[in-house]
C-alpha cells in the first residue's frame, strides 16, 4: 500500500502572499534578530561602530589594565 | 553605562549567543514571485525558501526541455547567480541576476566516418552536414573544431618564428586531418531538400533530417543582448570553455590541439559559455531568459541524439 503524502497543499495565492511578505520584509522570518540585522543598514553600521570601538580600546590599553568586570558583566573578547 | 577607563558590555542573559540565518537575496524573492506569476515555477515546489524554489524550478525546466538526453553527451552546469562571473563574488549590479550555463567537461564527436559515407551520396553533402551541426551547437555553446585547432597552430607557428623557426618544434599538422570535401561549398537549403528526397539510404537520410531539425531548434534561440557593464566584467577573461570537441578521427591532431589548449583554459577565468541577464521583477526579461535556456537545452539534447546516430562515433581506437 502506498503512503499518502502528508505535505499540505499550498495554493498559488498563498505562496505569492508569502513571497510578498518576504519582499516587503514583513514575513515572520524577517523579524528574527538576524533577519532584522540583515535588512537594517543602521543596525549593521551601529554594530560596526561598537565593534571598532571595542577593538580600538583593546589595542590602546594593555589587557592587564582593564578593570576586572563585576559579576553579571561580560568583557569584550 | 561604563565608567572610567575600561569598556564593559552588558551580559545578554537569556539571549542565544549565536544566531544563524541563511539570508535570502531580495532578487531571489522577486524572481520567485515572477516565475510563479508566469507559471514557470510549480507551486508544489514551494517550501518557504525562495532559493530552494528557484533551484527546483531550474531543474524542472531543464528536465522538461530534454535534460536527460543532454546528459548522455554533455556535462553542463546551469546557475542563477547574483554575479555573472562564477569565479568572482563581485556583485556588479544589485538589481540583476544572471543565468549562466557552462560545461564541466566537453562532449566528443568523431565525425569523419559520417562524412565519408555522406561523400558517396554527394560531394557537397559532408560540408553541408558539418555546417548544420556545428552552426547549431555554436549558437548556444562553444564547440571546438578544426578551425580552433588551425588558429592555435597558426599562433604556435608565429611564436616559433621568433624562437628559432617552426622546424625546431613539433607543431601538429591540422591541415592534413581536414577532409578535402570540407573545402567545398555547402548545398543550399532547396538543393539539400531535393537531395534528401531522392536518397536511398534510410540511415543517412535520417542523419540529414536530424541535422536539419537540430539547426531549426537552435535557430529559435533569441539570446538577449548583454549590457556593457557585464561585458566589461569579462574584458580580461579567456574565451568560453568548449562544450563539444569535434574531430574527424579519434585522437587526431585536432583533439591533440584541444588537449594542449585545455592545459591553459583555466589559467585565466573564462567567459561564461551562455549568459542571460535577468531583471527579476520584469516578467518579459524572466520569460526571455527561461525561453533561451529551453532552446539551449533542446539544442544540446538534439545534438546528443544525433551523436548517438553517427556511424563510428562511439567506436574505440
Amino acid at each position: 500500500m502506498r503512503r499518502r503524502s502528508r505535505k499540505p497543499k499550498i495554493t498559488r495565492e498563498a505562496a505569492l502572499a508569502e513571497l510578498a511578505l518576504m519582499a516587503e520584509g514583513r514575513h515572520p522570518e524577517c523579524n528574527t534578530i538576524t533577519g532584522r540585522f540583515i535588512r537594517d543598514p543602521e543596525l549593521q553600521q551601529a554594530s560596526k561602530i561598537l565593534h571598532d570601538a571595542i577593538q580600538g580600546e583593546s589595542y590602546r590599553q594593555p589587557r592587564s589594565d582593564i578593570t576586572p568586570a563585576p559579576p553579571a558583566w561580560l568583557l569584550p573578547a | 553605562m561604563a565608567q572610567g577607563n575600561f569598556a564593559l558590555v552588558p551580559r545578554l542573559d537569556g539571549v542565544a549567543i549565536e544566531h544563524q540565518l541563511a539570508g535570502e537575496d531580495h532578487r531571489a524573492i522577486l524572481l520567485s514571485q515572477t516565475l510563479t506569476k508566469l507559471e514557470i515555477a510549480r507551486i508544489r515546489d514551494w517550501e518557504g525558501s525562495p532559493s530552494k524554489y528557484l533551484l527546483c524550478t531550474l531543474r524542472r525546466w531543464i528536465a522538461l526541455h530534454g535534460g536527460k538526453s543532454v546528459q548522455t553527451e554533455f556535462a553542463l552546469d546551469a546557475t542563477i547567480s547574483n554575479t555573472p562571473d562564477r569565479y568572482s563574488s563581485e556583485d556588479i549590479n544589485p538589481a540583476r541576476l544572471y543565468l549562466t550555463v557552462d560545461p564541466e567537461s566537453a562532449g566528443y564527436i568523431v565525425i569523419g566516418p559520417t562524412l565519408e559515407r555522406l561523400k558517396r551520396v554527394h560531394s557537397r553533402l559532408p560540408v553541408t552536414f558539418y555546417n548544420l551541426v556545428l552552426g547549431a551547437v555554436n549558437r548556444c555553446m562553444r564547440a571546438y573544431d578544426y578551425r580552433d585547432a588551425s588558429e592555435r597552430v597558426e599562433m604556435w607557428r608565429e611564436w616559433a618564428e621568433g624562437e628559432g623557426g617552426p622546424d625546431q618544434y613539433e607543431i601538429p599538422d591540422v591541415e592534413s586531418c581536414i577532409p578535402a570535401e570540407m573545402k567545398q561549398e555547402p548545398l543550399k537549403a532547396g538543393d539539400l531538400r531535393e537531395l534528401v528526397g531522392r536518397m536511398q539510404n534510410d540511415d543517412l537520410r535520417r542523419l540529414i533530417e536530424e541535422a536539419v531539425r537540430l539547426d531549426r531548434i537552435s535557430g529559435r534561440l533569441q539570446r538577449p543582448e548583454i549590457s556593457e557593464e557585464t561585458r566589461e566584467a569579462f574584458m580580461d577573461s579567456n574565451p568560453p570553455l568548449p562544450a563539444l570537441l569535434v574531430s574527424f578521427k579519434r585522437n587526431d591532431s585536432i583533439s591533440g590541439c584541444f588537449e594542449e589548449e585545455g592545459q591553459a583554459l583555466l589559467e585565466v577565468s573564462p567567459e561564461p559559455s551562455f549568459i542571460v541577464e535577468i531583471d527579476p521583477e520584469n516578467a518579459g526579461s524572466v520569460q526571455e531568459a527561461f525561453d533561451a535556456l529551453a532552446v539551449l537545452c533542446e539544442t544540446m539534447a538534439a545534438t546528443s541524439r544525433l551523436a548517438a546516430l553517427l556511424p563510428g562515433n562511439k567506436e574505440e581506437g
